[in-house]
């Protein structure tokens, strides 16, 4: 057996020319808020999708980040494991994050070790999200839809109450894998909170559907279909922005005056012999789009209250 | 970055042992024309440039950018004996003389790692053991025999029976490693612990990464090593990869580099 370097792949050349291998001081060489552009962009020319996850969108990272990751660079490379700690699954993964306006998959790599179950960046390094075994309470695994494709998330609850949703390949194994180490019995059923808003005491969703909302004209922007829910509780009548789960209408029902499905000629966006949800109320009315099934249903749940209040508040104007 | 676009720039690709002023000619990233820019016993092998990221889409390209800039430290090895390689894409702002005064100013530091380079090359090992030998090993161990009589369909149990084995799997682990490890350490200079969760070709996927190291071996010791390893690929349920002479890649990052760098601020 001779050493040879003939039989060396792609990883040997990125690990050695992009990983290691001398690096001049940052201010001789060109870079953006002190970090050394060196050969990022070619790792991911390279490597693929699967580098793109580990190093994030280098593109799109923003200056704050930049210095973040110049002052954590040294230690970039290591694993993010304590003394005495193995790593028993490493694989892609994702964690759902919902902070604010903006809920998305997180990706990085997911590890699951001896006493802790990680999510981890690489770069920029960041502990995305980082559990002690001994605080899963229940696990679940539940199909869900995912751009349309059914895949399976990994639910976990802690014992704070707290629910994570994590995504990784191959869920089933990551599932036995937990059970296996936390060595205690699991429970498997997770009340998934709602992202919504909880509902005041007392008030109950009597009906809710997906429709697109005509959202008024503001600034420069004429009147605009925007998707979300319309929600019909006891109480009022909402409707939330998909996007950003905002209330975007909302009237008290005692100062709705009718509702009603019919074809309405001058919306624009929509075809002249397409049907919309007219709501009136008290200053105004709201228009609603979506299948004619979803809005007649809407509509006659609208009409149902007005016959039989629920709330006894509710006065009908007519 | 716009402004600086057209700012001369100097791409290094690496510094060697020897003063000489020479050219190897358009052997550089993009047919470029590689030269020496020697400052005392030392110089440093660049091509002249903008101050411009190399910055690609198209794989290809990217990688006959590296191989370009892994041939021309080669030839500058092959030329000079001992050189510090550098990591892709390092470029330098400004012009020739910028490049002598920053050689000039860390002279010292750089003759002292040049030193410690001299006369040694690097190789990678790697040791895999079968995936089927790791399983029959547990398997043949005589606690988890008892274990799998004793649990039977107990669920608990079972769960207790996978813990065992995967702590026997580390532990046979870390035993081969370590010894061949410091097998290893007593044949090279400096030997370096790499993640082994490193990729590994097709050939290799049936095994079980359990050492990756960066060795800095003086070339008198090369052979040693390599009647050490043969023995070890021998070994039933063993494999090992062993490529090289590399560049000393693994062995330059901390002087002047990353550490250095912050220093500097």
């Amino acid at each position: 057996m001779e050493p040879s370097r003939l039989e060396c792949d792609i990883n040997d050349v990125l690990d050695k020319l992009l990983n290691k291998g001398l690096v001049l001081n940052a201010d001789l060489i060109i870079s953006v808020a002190g970090v050394p552009l060196l050969g990022v962009n070619l790792r991911a020319a390279i490597a693929g999708m699967e580098t793109m996850l580990e190093y994030g969108m280098m593109e799109a990272w923003d200056k704050s980040t930049r210095e973040w990751y110049t002052k954590e660079f040294a230690g970039r490379m290591a694993a993010p494991l304590v003394m005495g700690e193995e790593a028993i699954i490493r694989t892609f993964g994702s964690i759902w994050s919902s902070q604010g306006i903006i809920s998305t998959w997180k990706p990085g790599f997911l590890y699951l070790t001896n006493n802790r179950l990680f999510l981890w960046r690489k770069e920029p390094p960041e502990m995305l999200f980082e559990v002690s075994l001994d605080k899963i309470e229940r696990l679940m695994v539940k199909k869900e839809n995912h751009f349309k494709k059914e895949r399976e998330a990994l639910y976990l609850q802690f014992d704070c109450g707290e629910v994570a949703r994590i995504h990784v390949s191959n869920v089933t194994e990551l599932e036995q894998a937990i059970k296996m180490i936390v060595g205690k019995e699991l429970e498997n059923r997770i009340v998934i909170p709602s992202e919504r808003t909880p509902l005041p005491k007392g008030e109950e969703i009597i009906r809710e559907e997906k429709l697109w909302y005509l959202f008024p004209a503001q600034s420069i922007l004429g009147e605009t279909w925007r998707p979300g829910r319309l929600c019909l509780t006891n109480k009022r009548l909402f409707w939330v922005y998909r996007v950003d789960n905002q209330k975007m209408f909302e009237v008290p029902l005692d100062k709705v005056t009718s509702a009603n499905v019919k074809a309405h000629v001058l919306v624009p966006g929509i075809k002249a012999e397409d049907k919309v949800l007219n709501v009136a109320y008290d200053g105004g009315r709201a228009l609603f789009y979506g299948k004619v099934e979803k809005l007649c249903e809407m509509e006659s749940a609208i009409q149902e209250i007005f016959l039989k209040p629920l709330v006894p508040s509710i006065v009908r104007k007519t | 970055m716009s402004t600086k676009n057209t700012r001369e720039g100097r791409y290094v690709y690496c510094i060697a042992n020897s003063g000489k002023e020479t050219d190897f000619g358009h052997m550089g990233v993009e047919n470029s024309f590689v030269v020496t820019l020697p400052v005392k016993d030392m110089g440093a092998i660049v091509h002249r440039c903008e101050v411009k990221l190399y910055k690609t889409e198209d794989k290809e390209k990217a990688l006959e950018w590296l191989l370009t800039h892994q041939y021309v430290i080669d030839l500058a090895t092959k030329e000079f004996g001992t050189v510090i390689p550098l990591a892709f894409g390092n470029i330098f702002a400004g012009d020739d003389e910028a490049v002598k005064k920053w050689l000039d100013g860390h002279y010292s530091q750089l003759k002292t790692l040049l030193e410690r380079l001299e006369g040694k090359e690097q190789y990678e090992v790697q040791v895999f053991l079968e995936n089927e030998f790791v399983r029959k090993t547990i398997e043949e161990n005589e606690e988890i025999q008892n274990l799998r009589k004793e649990i039977e369909n107990k669920t608990k149990g079972a769960a207790y029976l996978l813990k065992k084995q995967q702590e026997k799997r580390l532990a046979l682990i870390e035993c081969h490693a370590t010894r061949l490890y410091n097998e290893v350490r007593e044949l090279g200079d400096e030997v370096r612990l790499e993640l082994t969760d490193k990729k590994a070709s097709e050939k290799w996927q049936d095994k079980l990464m359990i050492l990756n190291l960066s060795c800095l071996v003086r070339k008198d010791r090369v052979q040693k090593l390599t009647t050490l390893l043969e023995e070890v690929n021998r070994r039933e349920g063993f494999a090992v990869r062993f490529t090289g002479p590399w560049p000393p890649y693994s062995f330059v990052a901390g002087i002047g580099g990353s550490k250095g760098r912050q220093d500097v601020k």
